[in-house]
């Protein structure tokens, strides 16, 4: 029997197997969403938590890795809903481009204040450059969606830019 | 600012954030076998509905509706 098919029949063996199995990719993802190790170390175990309860509902034909990062997707967006925006203290040197630390943290400051949803689409579309498809995928919209909320979120941060005194 | 360059300049104030891929499971079976035993809570309700039933049987289409 396939292991997604004795997952689904409740197998402990099995759900550990997929778990070793995606463990690392589910944690990546989260963590470069909510850029905090331990908040996605608790979502990452909470995604797993909710896969476990939603075996049955899961069709063994599909492929896991999806399901799995669309369930964690939704609930990193969430913990952005409600966690407190923090900020890395700024360095003191300037980077490359001469950019001060203070520029720096205004514009890290600037992206914390975005909305949940935009904010998640801005670190994946924009910082980390994942195809919309996939990002579609994991938030479970259409690509047309995705586009929409990346366009709202450049538009909020430049407004967020201007305040900051950064963006003309 | 074109958009390349906020790009690029989001990029070089959000760095990723390094994290090592620590070993879940143990918190993850931690979970699972603490929902697989009976809470004490979960058998004193029982107990109770039981002792309902015993004393009241008319009750019991009630308790029954209410499992």
């Amino acid at each position: 029997m396939l292991l997604a098919e004795r997952f689904t029949q409740g197998e402990t063996g099995a759900f550990e197997e997929l778990f070793r199995a995606y463990q690392g990719e589910v944690y990546r993802w989260i963590l470069r969403l909510v850029r905090d190790t331990a908040a996605a170390e608790d979502l990452t175990i909470e995604t797993f938590w909710r896969i476990y309860r939603a075996r049955a509902r899961f069709d063994p034909g599909r492929e896991f890795g999806p399901w799995a990062r669309r369930i964690a997707t939704n609930l990193a967006i969430g913990h952005l809903r409600h966690a407190r925006p923090s900020v890395e203290p700024a360095q003191e040197l300037a980077d490359a481009r001469g950019e001060s630390a203070e520029e720096r943290q205004a514009i890290a400051r600037a992206f914390a204040a975005l909305p949940a949803k935009l904010k998640a689409v801005a670190e994946l579309a924009l910082i980390e450059q994942i195809p919309y498809a996939e990002i579609a995928d994991a938030l479970g919209i259409s690509v047309a969606a995705v586009k929409s909320r990346e366009f709202r979120a450049v538009r909020r941060l430049r407004e967020l830019l201007r305040k900051e005194g950064i963006e003309r | 600012m074109t958009d390349d360059e906020l790009r690029e300049r989001l990029k070089a104030a959000l760095p990723p954030v390094a994290g090592g891929e620590p070993d879940l499971w143990p918190r993850v079976a931690g979970r699972l076998e603490q929902r697989s035993r009976w809470h004490w809570a979960d058998l004193a309700l029982g107990m109770a509905a039981l002792g309902v039933m015993a004393v009241f049987p008319g009750a019991i289409p009630w308790v029954l509706m209410h499992c």
